[in-house]
């Protein structure tokens, strides 16, 4: 027996504590490696959590920066609108602004011409007429009533042509003769006429044949052929003369009936054809005469007016040459007032036939009724409206009433040759200093001559300029004041009163 | 024409209605218009009055 072998305890000792320190450094190892996973778990998830952090300060930082974008644009649209606000407001300011300077261009105008048309009164006193126009018109007035054919007459109505008689002449024969009717009438005949037609064919043999053929075999049979066919052929040879005449004579029959139609409805076409064609002339004839009745009635009408016109023409030429005082007065009331002026006055007159002289009363307008505003021109060069002054009441209203006076003269003179000068005195109603009630003052004097006057340019001057060329009287201030004036010595005052050359009128 | 100042005598209204005016001895019958034309008119020469009285005459005729 050998040796048992002893174990060795040492090695197996340090065996045992090898695996024991294996054992602890692979434990020391794990939990290194666990504490390695746990920290590197939590720095994951401080990672995590940091970046969750980030992407919340990111999703916060962009909710700010749209919050702020969101803002600026409310702040844009806002401007936006107030702007546009503001612009709407500068367009609209500016249409009114327009608008407003439109409407007092327009009053501005019309002030203008108001106050035109007051202080240009004597601008309306038209030409006066002398014997000789007189004598040239009555002159032209002769010949051309005896020329009809005379051109650029006098009388405007021109000669009338005969269209408007044929007009009113067709207008009456249309009412009288119905061509429409009788064209419709012979259009329906006409039309009856060409769709009669007659369509049936005439009968043949071989036409009868056919049909007695068809008959029998419908009506003959028989189980055996040949007989059968024997048979519906005696059939058709028994029948077919008999058939054949029949049936011709009844074609000939409609042929007849058709002839005769036709021959109806020629005869009623023709007859309306002649009535058409009756109206057709007796229209013409009728036209033609009515025309020519018209016509000599509408010639004969204006042959009476044109000799009416030329004949009061010549009246009132000769009157003008040579009326008298009645004619004078007459004509002179149907003249005034008128509605060529926007003031309302008055003419009364009264004339001495021995001297030629027409003594007028004038009532005047008052100066309250002269327009209140004018024009006027601002340092800056701007029309502006403003009120008048006192003095330009005043001097609108003198020139307004010498105007007045001058325009009534010219309507006189020209009434009248014999007229050889008007003397007018004119007067307005006015208040006392201390009473309620406008008594009547006589403002001025004027003697207008009809030699002087027929000369005077009324377009060159004002109306108080030309006053000074003929003898008158006024007591007027330097801001134009129009005193009362007293009658016990303004004839005296008229009479001496030295008027200007009146070379500087014409 | 003659500007010498001659007195007329307004006489008023007559029992036919009129007005009486007198001058220079002539008599004259007006309306009520014509009278109170004529009474605007009075302080005028004579010879003026006389047209217009004239006149108004005839108109009444």
């Amino acid at each position: 027996m050998g040796r048992r072998k002893t174990p060795n305890i040492g090695k197996a000792i340090n065996g045992f504590f090898s695996t024991v320190n294996k054992m602890a450094k692979a434990a020391a190892r794990a939990e290194k490696q666990r504490i390695r996973e746990q920290n590197q778990r939590i720095r994951q998830a401080e990672r995590a959590e940091r970046e969750s952090m980030r992407r919340i300060e990111q999703l916060a930082m962009a909710q700010r920066r749209a919050d702020r974008e969101y803002e600026k644009e409310m702040r844009r649209q806002e401007r936006e609108q107030q702007r546009a606000e503001r612009e709407r407001e500068k367009v609209e300011k500016l249409y009114a602004k327009q608008l407003a300077q439109e409407q007092l261009e327009a009053e501005m105008s019309e002030i203008e011409s108001e106050n035109e048309e007051w202080t240009t009164v004597h601008t309306l006193a038209g030409h006066i007429v002398s014997l000789d126009e007189i004598n040239a018109t009555l002159s032209r007035c002769d010949y051309e009533q005896q020329n009809i054919d005379a051109a650029n007459c006098m009388f405007e109505n021109p000669y009338p042509s005969d269209h408007t008689a044929k007009i009113r002449a067709m207008s009456e024969a249309d009412s009288m003769f119905d061509m429409n009717t009788a064209l419709a009438e012979l259009q329906k005949a006409r039309e009856l006429y060409n769709n009669l037609n007659f369509t049936e064919k005439e009968p043949t043999l071989m036409m009868v044949r056919d049909i007695l053929t068809k008959e029998a075999e419908n009506q003959i049979h028989s189980f055996l052929p040949w007989k059968q066919s024997r048979l519906r052929k005696e059939y058709v040879d028994l029948y077919t003369d008999v058939r054949y005449y029949e049936m011709h004579d009844e074609w000939e029959k409609l042929k007849k009936e058709y002839e005769d139609m036709k021959a109806k409805f020629l005869a009623d076409m023709e007859s309306k054809k002649s009535a058409v064609e009756k109206i057709r002339d007796d229209k013409a004839n009728f036209l033609t005469k009515r025309t020519q009745e018209i016509q000599e009635a509408v010639l004969k009408e204006w042959k009476e007016e044109r000799d009416t016109y030329y004949n009061n023409l010549r009246a009132n030429l000769q009157d003008m040459i040579s009326g008298d005082k009645n004619y004078i007065i007459t004509a002179v009331d149907s003249i005034f007032p008128n509605d060529d002026l926007p003031m309302e006055y008055f003419v009364d007159i009264a004339y001495d036939e021995k001297t030629g002289k027409a003594l007028v009363d004038l009532d005047l307008p008052e100066i309250e009724d002269i327009p209140q505003q004018k024009i006027a021109v601002t340092p800056s060069g701007k029309k502006t409206i403003r009120q008048k002054t006192q003095t330009d009441l005043r001097s609108d209203y003198a020139h307004c009433i010498f105007g007045l006076a001058m325009y009534v003269a010219s309507n006189i003179f020209n009434v009248s040759l014999k007229i050889q000068d008007i003397e007018i005195s004119a007067y307005t109603q006015r208040k006392g200093e201390n009473s309620a009630v406008a008594t009547d003052q006589y403002v001025f004097l004027v003697d207008f001559t009809r030699e002087l006057f027929s000369l005077i340019d009324f377009q060159k001057h004002s109306s108080a300029e030309i006053m000074e060329a003929f003898k008158r009287h006024y007591n007027m201030t330097k801001t134009y004041d129009m005193k009362e004036i007293d009658f016990s010595s303004a004839y005296g005052k008229m009479e001496t009163f030295v008027p200007a050359d009146y070379n500087d009128f014409i | 024409m003659s500007t010498n100042k001659t007195e007329i005598e307004m006489l008023g209204q007559q029992s036919d209605g009129k007005y009486l005016v007198k001058l220079d001895g002539a008599s004259y019958l007006l309306d009520a218009a014509q009278y109170k034309a004529i009474n605007r008119k009075k302080e005028m020469p004579a010879s003026r009055l006389e047209i217009w009285l004239k006149s108004y005459a005839d108109e009444n005729i």
